[in-house]
């Protein structure tokens, strides 16, 4: 075992590698109060990737619907619940493994992934009658958007045997690698997010590759490209002590702390990065995204974004285009993402212009419905 | 420290050997032929894998009972083990039954290689039975619609729709990977498009052969010769599986045999979760072919 700094945790930790981080991690950030649960990411990358035989029940992106929802069933409660049984919530899946496993995991069972769906767009509780009337209600649900984290020290990687998983120095994309796999599905049971899926006709296990062709070419995946609500941006990271106050992703993880990992306890350093949903009750979130000061932080921060020039102008950057958005600065109109070589990839107005158009237009003769 | 404490261990183990038994033939897929009953059967005791994690902590193959043949072409191992459940598919969850045996490829003053898959310059040669390849030879791949009959799938690319059987049946059914026919369709197939030689959708033998030279680094020989064949003895609960492989090859990577060599033994059980190095094994015991110098 080797001991390794996770700066998520702010400490060192036990890790079966060498601390190696790569040249630059691929990162994303989603903004969970503007999910709709619409599944066109889902759909966008299903079709891409895993349209395949022995690739049916897989969803290398899916979103579900917290706190009822989870796929494959009940990873995240079941996970919690080993660690707590064991007396282990201090520790790290790498920590508490023992002698004899790499990582603590299970393995789902196949039915665990017959219900993608399950508890969608259902509430925590009942709404009262009548509440629907009287201003916000007490209920609350939100869906939470899953990929595969491409951790800086991924559960997956470590729990392999034979080494064929690894993650890519100049990217830091995570990949199994399809030539060398035996299906083992030590992986499958390591990662606590649950995101190594078997392939039952080739008997070996795949994962999201970050759809690395596209990034290569300067291009955010496709869950980020279809996304309908634009709460998602993937960008690359910089060491977190050093940095980058005009990258948007270090200026929304590091330096303003508005986006959180998911479980970050668990020692993988996920490389998802969540802007907390703010309606939700905190105690919930404190346990998904890192402690209470972590999420007071952040919603504070996003609650005031309005007023927050900078900030704001990085959150539009979100859907704004499928380039990858490596710089960006704001003036008194817009928000300018830039690319590697310094292109103007996107140019987003603070304000939308706003342009009234008369009920009855004279020259094609129409009544006009919709007259901004 | 470790290595050394490894090639003790066969020593302690006492003096077993198996000693294999010149015949013309050798019945190749017929475990119960009475031709095995001219090879003494050795039991030999196995231990479960608690050096390199994953490691295997309920160890439920304490045994297996070897018999050896041998003929001009050929070394035939019968490998008897008792295994309560019959595990054959690979689903998400489930692994099946398997056997592995070991011959070493590099010697040194007489001495073989580790017997954990060898060592860097100590090669070995491992022939692996599975379960679910045997069902692949005898009833065809085990695909997806093996495995969940009911499942549905509206399409896969390349592959003509609607999917009708051969009957037209209506609802149609999603085609199966047998029935796939436009080599585009396997493009999205990764392990396939990949190359991985483990990856085969066609299968004649239930056996394959590797070469490693240490932990995680099994793979598989480019030249296939080694044959075999499993029963699943229900009343018995026992599986009975041959391996063979060629006395002597032209395959750098394969044992050679004279009269004596070492042969070494894993067992997995699937119903256990047991795979990889999660495995109950037996080091090296000698290996004597009756008669040969
Ligand atoms: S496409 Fe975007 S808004 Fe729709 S479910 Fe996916 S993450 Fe949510
Ligand atoms: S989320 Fe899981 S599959 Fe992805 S890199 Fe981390 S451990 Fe591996």
């Amino acid at each position: 075992m080797a001991k390794v700094y996770n700066w998520q945790l702010d400490r060192k930790m036990d890790y079966i590698y060498e601390e190696r981080r790569p040249r630059r991690q691929v990162a994303w950030v989603f903004d969970i109060n503007k999910c709709i649960a619409c599944q066109t990411c889902t759909v966008a990358c299903k079709t891409t990737w895993t349209s395949g035989p022995g690739q049916e029940y897989m969803l290398w992106n899916n979103v579900e619907t917290k706190p009822y929802g989870s796929y494959p069933l009940k990873w995240d409660l079941t996970i919690l619940k080993m660690r707590k049984q064991l007396k282990a919530e201090h520790k790290t899946i790498f920590e508490a493994a023992g002698m004899s496993e790499r990582a603590l995991g299970y393995l789902p069972e196949s039915d665990d992934y017959m219900y993608p769906n399950i508890g969608e767009d259902e509430c925590a509780g009942i709404v009262e009658k009548g509440a629907f009337f009287s201003g916000i209600h007490q209920v609350w649900m939100f869906y939470l958007a899953r990929i595969c984290n491409h951790c800086t020290y991924p559960a997956c990687l470590a729990a392999c045997p034979r080494q064929a998983i690894y993650k890519r120095p100049e990217d830091g994309i995570v990949l199994v690698d399809q030539s060398r796999c035996r299906g083992y599905r030590e992986c499958v049971k390591a990662c606590p997010y649950k995101k190594v899926f078997f392939n039952v006709v080739t008997r070996i296990s795949e994962k999201c590759i970050a759809c690395y062709p596209l990034i290569e070419r300067g291009e955010q995946p496709r869950c980020v490209q279809t996304c309908i609500g634009k709460i998602r941006l993937q960008g690359f990271i910089n060491r977190p002590d050093r940095p980058d106050p005009e990258n948007p992703m270090d200026y929304l993880i590091f330096i303003r702390k508005v986006a959180l990992p998911l479980y970050p306890q668990f020692g993988l350093e996920p490389n998802v990065y969540y802007i907390p949903p703010i309606h939700v009750p905190r105690k919930f979130l404190y346990q998904m995204f890192g402690g209470k000061d972590a999420v007071e932080h952040a919603i504070a921060t996003y609650q005031k974004a309005r007023e927050d020039r900078k900030l704001l102008g990085a959150m539009l950057l979100f859907g704004a285009t499928e380039k990858i958005v490596h710089r960006f600065r704001v003036d008194d109109r817009y928000a300018y993402g830039y690319d590697e070589e310094g292109n103007e990839v996107c140019r987003v107005p603070f304000e939308e212009p706003i342009h009234f158009r008369p009920l009855f237009d004279r020259e094609r003769r129409v009544y006009r419905l919709n007259i901004t | 420290m470790r290595a050394g404490l490894l090639f003790l261990l066969p020593g302690l183990l006492g003096a077993q050997e198996i000693v294999a038994r010149y015949v013309p033939e050798i019945p190749f897929r017929d475990p119960v032929n009475k031709v095995w009953k001219q090879a003494k059967s050795v039991e030999i005791n196995l231990l479960p894998q608690t050096v390199v994690p994953p490691h295997l902590l309920e160890q439920t193959v304490k045994t297996i009972r070897v018999r050896a043949l041998y003929n001009d072409l050929w070394v035939a191992l019968l490998l008897e083990w008792k295994d309560d459940t019959r595990d054959v598919y690979t689903l998400p969850d489930g692994f099946p039954d398997q056997v592995a045996v070991q011959f070493p490829v590099d010697m040194v003053n007489g001495a073989p290689p580790s017997f954990m898959m060898g060592n860097p310059g100590g090669r070995v040669h491992i022939v692996q039975w599975k379960a679910l390849w045997q069902e692949d030879v005898e009833k065809g791949y085990v695909s997806q619609r093996k495995l969940f009959p009911n499942m549905w799938v509206d399409q896969y690319w390349f592959v003509d729709a609607p999917y009708r059987g051969p009957r037209r049946e209506v609802p149609p059914y999603p085609p199966d990977i047998t029935e796939f026919k436009d080599p585009r369709a396997f493009e999205w197939i990764p392990g396939y498009a990949a190359h991985n030689p483990d990856v085969s959708f066609s299968r004649e033998e239930p056996v394959r052969e590797y070469t490693a030279e240490g932990f995680g680094t099994l793979s598989p020989q480019q030249i296939q010769e080694a044959r075999g064949w499993g029963v699943y003895n229900e009343k018995r609960r026992v599986w009975q599986v041959i391996i063979a492989v060629p006395r002597v090859s032209e395959d750098a990577q394969n044992a050679n045999f004279g009269g004596r060599s070492f042969v070494s033994f894993a067992v997995w059980n699937g119903s256990q979760g047991n795979r990889g190095s999660r495995k109950a094994y037996a080091p090296w015991v000698p290996l004597i072919l009756e008669g040969l110098p």
